[in-house]
């Protein structure tokens, strides 16, 4: 093989590398930094991290939906206040995962409409996106704060 | 355990602390040795000479403080907690004791939700666009949680959303209806229900409320006894003088309890424990 011949060789393959490379899969945010990030964009109440069981049998998320999780609950039960972050195994999941977190504040606004006014407000306003294998649930007084910083974190 | 305690008190009650001389010194010793061994005979279970003061069977008390520690947690072993907001408070405070590696209630699951009624609670299916219990995302009613679950003691605090003490007639219906299918869908289950917690005296401006609630209490507790289901009256040890909730253990609504508020009915509740175990009604 003549030098030219190699050295075209070379180039191609690093452009494949490169292409592919480029085309693969976004490495995912780490959620403890994303949660970090989101708890400095606003004042969130003593906050309590739901484990992997209490996301199962309260909300109907199973652990084989997500690869990483970072869910947090106001510690006072009469606080609705909730930052629950994943990331999903794959585009089902995700669905999935969207689903059950829509039907838990559908539950949690039956809970608090003819109870607690002021929080069912906070709910009303909340926010559940997807964005790929990213999903969440912010619920907060300081929603949009809390949006704004979610965005600039996952980008 | 309770062995170890009773003699452990023995020798102090026959410290000879008067001897003079050595022949006294022996006769008062012997005499002292004399009256153990008779007291010791009388103590052993089966041997009581005087059944009023030594009764066959008796329990021996536990101090407040081992109490308050948990000495008798495990009475909360399997059990299932079931209420409202105020439950819902007890099972976030409860959590947060486990994870920082706290004791509390043993390993006690929760089944509340805000704004549950009795009413939907003595029901056997959830009810329709009301508030429910939720497992794994999806509505329950507290009987299909109970018949899931097999508790091996159920603790239902329930009725204040319902308005319990201004209708009592008809919450009391609910709470046999509920004492009542309980008792079918998990047979094995020790009922405890608990007096509702007492009103602060912000909620009583405008109308007392007070002689309502003890007058629900009260006739909950008689209910109780005809069915034959435990009764926890953690309402006393809420109170202040009056009998409204004390100020340090209410929360700014004055509906639902502060911190030392929740304590204060987990310590309730162990009290509560002690009681039936000195009366025979469980062991540890």
């Amino acid at each position: 093989m003549t030098s030219g011949r190699r050295n075209r060789a070379l180039c191609a393959l690093l452009l494949m590398l490169v292409v592919l490379t480029g085309c693969g899969q976004k490495t995912p945010p780490a959620l403890p930094d994303v949660y970090q990030a989101l708890e400095s964009a606003a004042s969130l109440p003593p906050m309590t991290m739901l484990d992997a069981d209490e996301l199962s049998d309260y909300i109907g998320i199973d652990d084989t939906l997500y690869s990483s999780v970072q869910a947090h609950a106001a510690q006072d039960a009469l606080v609705v206040d909730a930052v629950m972050l994943f990331t999903a195994r794959d585009e089902k999941s995700a669905q999935s995962i969207e689903a059950q977190l829509s039907d838990y504040l559908d539950y949690r606004k039956r809970e608090m409409r003819d109870y607690l006014p002021e929080q069912y407000a906070v709910l009303e306003r909340a926010v559940l996106r997807r964005d790929g294998m990213q999903v969440a649930l912010l619920i907060s007084p300081q929603v949009d704060a809390l949006v704004q910083a979610y965005e600039k974190a996952i980008r | 355990m309770h062995g170890e305690k009773r003699t452990a008190i023995m020798p102090t009650m026959f410290t000879c602390r008067g001897c003079h001389g050595f022949d006294s010194a022996r006769v008062r010793h012997t005499r002292a040795l004399l009256a153990a061994v008779f007291l010791l005979m009388m103590y052993v279970p089966g041997q009581a000479s005087d059944p009023c003061s030594w009764a066959v069977g008796e329990r021996q008390a536990y101090t407040p403080e081992e109490i308050q520690q948990g000495a008798l947690d495990s009475y909360f072993t399997g059990a299932v907690f079931a209420g409202d907001s105020i439950t819902s408070q007890l099972r976030q405070y409860v959590n947060a004791q486990r994870k920082q590696g706290g004791m509390a209630l043993s390993d006690a699951q929760f089944q509340t939700a805000i704004n549950y009624s009795l009413y939907s609670a003595s029901l056997y299916k959830p009810r329709s666009g009301a508030v429910n219990l939720v497992y794994q995302g999806r509505d329950q009613s507290l009987l299909q949680a109970v018949q899931r679950l097999q508790p091996a003691r159920l603790f239902v605090l329930l009725g204040a959303n319902d308005y319990a003490p201004q209708r009592a007639e008809k919450a009391l219906d609910w709470y046999k209806t509920l004492i009542t299918r309980v008792k079918e869908v998990s047979p094995d289950t020790d009922i405890v229900v608990q007096a509702l917690p007492p009103v602060s005296r912000s909620l009583s401006s405008k109308q007392d409320m007070r002689p309502l609630w003890d007058a629900f209490n009260q006739q909950l507790q008689e209910l109780c006894q005809q069915e034959g289901v435990a009764f926890a009256d953690i309402a006393t040890p809420l109170k202040d003088a009056e009998g409204y909730l004390q100020p340090e253990y209410a929360s700014k609504d004055g509906l639902h309890l502060s911190a030392q508020g929740l304590l204060a009915w987990v310590n309730a509740l162990r009290d509560n424990a002690h009681e039936r175990y000195l009366h025979d009604q469980w062991t540890p």
